[in-house]
């Protein structure tokens, strides 16, 4: 049983926190694919070198929500919407975790890339970074507004992702075909490629799990409709 | 003995030329980063590379990475002309791989002294072991090496440079000024404070040879000059 | 008012006593035999009688008086004019005193009221009036106060007044700064904003805080410049110093005895000095420009005399390369100008069309009026400027070939004082590319009718 002296302000100060810690650790995940995709814009090491290092901050944020969530769980026993916030709050935090590993795994690609000389031709991979980017903001601001709408919109918006991934990847794949010694540049924009539509996919639970928060309607594992064009 | 000079300032790498031939050596120069790369490739190899740090098409540290990658010149020492002294750090050591320094403007004859200093190092003839020693303290001037307790202590060529200077003048006191110019160059963007952190990491890495580093506050350092003296 | 009541009751008590005694006398007077017993009764009857009529009537009175004042308190309370309640303080004593002291409440209360009001506007006034963001959060972190100037750094558009701040913000080190315990600063990048400085102050009220934002977006920019200028000065100066130190070491140490050395050593001495030289010069005309020290003499200038005197100046080195200069000024387009300083821009000018053309190449000179101003291009068909420099060619040291521009003896300053010296004469200067190939370097400046 909860102890007495508990009161219901500490209760909704302790989901406060959570929530906080929650869109806080989000953010750090939005400046790390920003800064990972710069790095490697740019051919920056030193910014490269920082994403990777931030990324123990990104961990750190995971530990102690986790442990806050199970502390909640465990003292104030909640149930209805805020226990839908705790239990969900638990997989926010791996995908977001998720995305933090990726970002991380954009900046060792780039110190790869920067060793090598540069690739002539642009495949564009900025514009599917900024796409998954755009997403995941989105995602969150539904998160800190509690935007069912909102979170259903980024869900709808995987779809573009996907396919963007898919044609770079052809372009990539045609770049290697017309000039085979290009291989060594070309595989870890195929790595970059891949992540960012992976991070696409994690944004994508995140948004589900927001519609889920809100909404205690389970919208995983459904077709998502398609748009009436 | 051929040195390959990469500088893209004509004048200086013909006066360079000029001393290095009155010195016994050949030399070969080139006057950008591409004709450079190419000539450190080409027969017959150079036996010491000096490498300016601010070339037009490519930058020195690029260069030196390149060099250290392809098999033919990974084992050729290079000496880096650099303008900026807080660089130095970084680009003496693992992360660019050059094995020396010198700042500019430096003096020609320092520069032939440091070449002749690379080669004894990287060939091991000639000469006997310059080696100094101090109490607990052991320093080969020309390998670059120092132990303290007959156990060798890493320094970076740039730590490697202050305990000398501080060896060389023991007993002076030196002020940051002075020591600023010395080792890092006539430096207008590394401030004195850039000495401090550097003889603590110094000191930290001398261990218990550190205490024949002597702070006069107010006015600079001193080596102790005698390894028995007790302190100030 | 007791008072009142005291002289009824005792008007009261006479009548009634009066009443006993003539029902008393009455009886008499019948012949009604009522005995001592009788008479006894009669009397505590008629006490009996006048003690609970009084009493009732004191009720009365008692109650009566209380309604209207709780009548006249309420409807103070109801008044949501705000004005002094002017509260009936002139009937009695006791219930006077109790109406001015409610009046002099009220009439407290309403000033504190007005006076928190005007804070409020002050407040507000204040806030919205500073360049700095302000945002105050109480304990719960709630907003309690988000300025204009925030709402634009953070770019918010609704009313955040009561909403959580986590809805706003998502910057980790801000919530790290407001549930801390002392005044800090950290500095961030906004996403979708400024570089800012953000410093929380200590807390307010128990358990508020208050953030302020601080835009250094600028003051960064202008520290890397600096910054940047420096070390690309103190670059810039190393060189020629590097290439004397050198050559007098050499000449010392014997050079000076070589026949073939030795001149070519002295030369390049020779060399270098003047170019740190011309360096220093340079430096010190912007840094005067900059200061502000150089005073613009302006007055009518013919264009076409004016670029005709600064060839001289060019024509050595344009005949040494086989270049053409051909002059397409019309007589008579005045310009409002300092002479000096339009000589200088024309000599850096035209000496660059010449240097950066290729040998044998061709240079021209050309102006055109309209009813405001004058605008001269000199036109190169070199190997032009690529499109990533043009915007950068008037910044102090920009080299857009840096090997070339050493070699033909450049400082990297040139353009940058043209530009500023034009502007000092109220005028503008610009780069475009020439057709097929090469510059096009405009100076635009206004007319002199």
């Amino acid at each position: 049983m909860s102890t007495a002296p508990h009161t219901s302000k500490d209760f909704a100060q302790e989901l406060r926190t959570l929530r906080e810690k929650l869109a806080t650790m989000g953010s750090r995940a939005e400046e790390q694919i920003t800064l990972a995709m710069k790095a490697l814009g740019e051919r920056d090491d030193e910014m490269a070198r920082t994403v990777i290092k931030n990324d123990t901050m990104i961990d750190r944020d995971e530990n102690e929500i986790d442990e806050l969530a199970l502390q909640i769980l465990a003292t104030r026993q909640p149930v209805a919407s805020d226990l839908r916030f705790i239990t969900m709050s638990l997989k926010f935090v791996v995908d977001v975790e998720r995305i933090g590993d990726l970002a991380t795994g954009i900046a060792k690609r780039a110190l790869e890339l920067n060793r090598l000389p540069p690739l002539e031709s642009r495949v564009d991979l900025q514009r599917l970074a900024s796409l998954a980017q755009k997403n995941l903001h989105a995602a969150l601001d539904a998160f800190v507004k509690k935007d069912a709408d909102a979170a259903t919109a980024v869900i709808g918006c995987d779809v573009e992702i996907d396919k963007l991934n898919a044609s770079l990847f052809a372009e990539l794949i045609a770049h290697v075909a017309t000039d085979p010694a290009t291989v060594t540049r070309v595989l870890p924009l195929t790595s970059v490629c891949r992540y960012l539509e992976r991070i696409g996919d994690h944004v994508k639970n995140l948004a589900e799990e927001v519609v889920y928060m809100v909404r205690a309607t389970d919208v995983r594992h459904r077709p998502i409709p398609t748009p009436a064009n | 003995m051929l040195v390959l000079v990469i500088e893209d300032e004509v004048d200086l790498a013909t006066t360079v030329e000029y001393n290095l031939r009155a010195d016994g050596f050949q030399v070969r120069l080139a006057h950008s980063g591409r004709q450079g790369l190419a000539s450190a490739t080409a027969d017959p190899l150079p036996d010491v590379i000096v490498l300016d740090l601010m070339l037009p098409d490519l930058s020195g540290t690029e260069i030196c990475r390149r060099l250290r990658d392809q098999e033919r010149t990974k084992d050729i020492p290079v000496i880096m002309c650099t303008a900026k002294g807080e660089e130095i750090d970084r680009v003496v050591g693992f992360e660019v791989g050059a094995d020396d320094y010198v700042v500019k403007p430096f003096s020609v004859r320092e520069l032939v002294l440091r070449i002749r200093a690379l080669l004894r190092r990287a060939n091991r003839i000639e000469g006997e072991p310059s080696l100094i020693r101090f109490g607990r303290l052991k320093i080969d001037r020309d390998a670059h090496r120092a132990w303290v307790d007959d156990a060798e202590i890493g320094l970076t060529a740039l730590e490697f440079r202050l305990l000398h200077a501080f060896v060389s003048r023991r007993g002076r006191v030196q002020t940051r000024d002075a020591l600023l110019s010395d080792v890092w160059g006539i430096e207008a963007d590394v401030t004195t404070r850039t000495v401090d952190t550097h003889v603590k990491r110094l000191r930290e890495k001398l261990g218990d040879a550190g205490m024949y580093i002597e702070t006069l506050r107010g006015v600079g350092y001193r080596f102790k000059d005698q390894p028995d003296e007790a302190s100030a | 008012m007791i008072q009142r009541v005291r002289s009824r009751l005792l008007l009261l008590a006479i009548v009634l006593a009066a009443g006993a005694g003539l029902i008393v006398g009455f009886a008499e007077r019948q012949h009604v035999a009522l005995g001592e017993k009788g008479e006894i009764a009669m009397i505590a009857l008629a006490v009996f009688v006048i003690v609970l009529v009084s009493g009732l009537v004191t009720l009365q009175l008692a109650r009566r008086s209380v309604r209207d004042l709780a009548d006249q308190t309420r409807n103070v309370v109801r008044d949501t004019s705000r004005r002094v309640p002017l509260l009936d303080a002139t009937r009695g004593d006791e219930v006077r005193e109790l109406g001015e002291w409610v009046n002099f409440l009220a009439e407290d209360a309403d000033r504190s009221h007005t006076a928190l009001a005007r804070e409020r506007v002050l407040l507000s006034s204040v806030a919205e009036g500073l360049t700095q963001g302000v945002i105050a959060v109480d304990g719960d972190h709630k907003i309690e106060l988000l300025n204009d100037a925030a709402r634009k750094m953070l770019g918010v558009s609704s009313t955040p007044v009561g909403e959580p701040l986590i809805e706003f913000v998502r910057v980790p080190a801000v919530f790290e700064l407001v549930d801390g315990n002392e005044a800090a600063t950290v500095e961030v990048q906004l996403p979708n904003g400024p570089r800012t400085l953000i410093r929380v102050a200590n807390r307010w009220g128990g358990d508020g805080r208050v953030l302020l934002l601080e835009d250094v977006t600028t003051v960064r920019r202008l520290e890397t410049v600096r910054r940047d200028f420096v070390a690309n000065v103190s670059h810039e100066l190393r060189t020629p110093v590097a290439v004397i130190r050198a050559n007098a070491e050499t000449l010392l140490a014997g050079a000076k005895d070589d026949p073939v050395m030795g001149p070519k050593l002295i030369d390049g001495l020779h060399r270098n000095a003047e170019r740190l030289a011309r360096i220093l010069a340079d430096l010190l005309d912007l840094s005067r420009l900059d200061a502000g020290q150089y005073r613009m003499d302006l007055s009518k200038v013919e264009v076409k005399a004016i670029t005709e005197q600064s060839l001289t100046a060019v024509e050595p080195q344009a005949t040494a390369r086989g270049v053409t200069i051909d002059v397409q000024i019309p007589e008579g387009v005045m310009v409002k100008a300092d002479p000096k300083a339009l000589d200088q821009i024309f000599v850096n000018l035209i000496d660059n069309a010449v240097k950066y053309t290729k040998a044998k190449g061709h240079v021209w000179v050309q102006a055109h009026a309209d009813d405001t101003h004058v605008r001269i291009d000199v036109r190169d068909d070199g190997p032009g400027i690529a499109e990533k420099h043009r915007g950068r060619v008037f910044e102090r040291f920009y080299r857009a070939d840096p090997s070339r521009s050493r070699e033909a003896g450049g400082t990297g300053l040139g353009l940058s004082i043209v530009k500023h010296l034009a502007e000092s004469m109220g005028g503008a200067v610009g780069v475009e590319p020439n057709t097929p190939n090469g510059s096009i370097f405009w100076l635009k400046l206004p007319r002199s009718m």
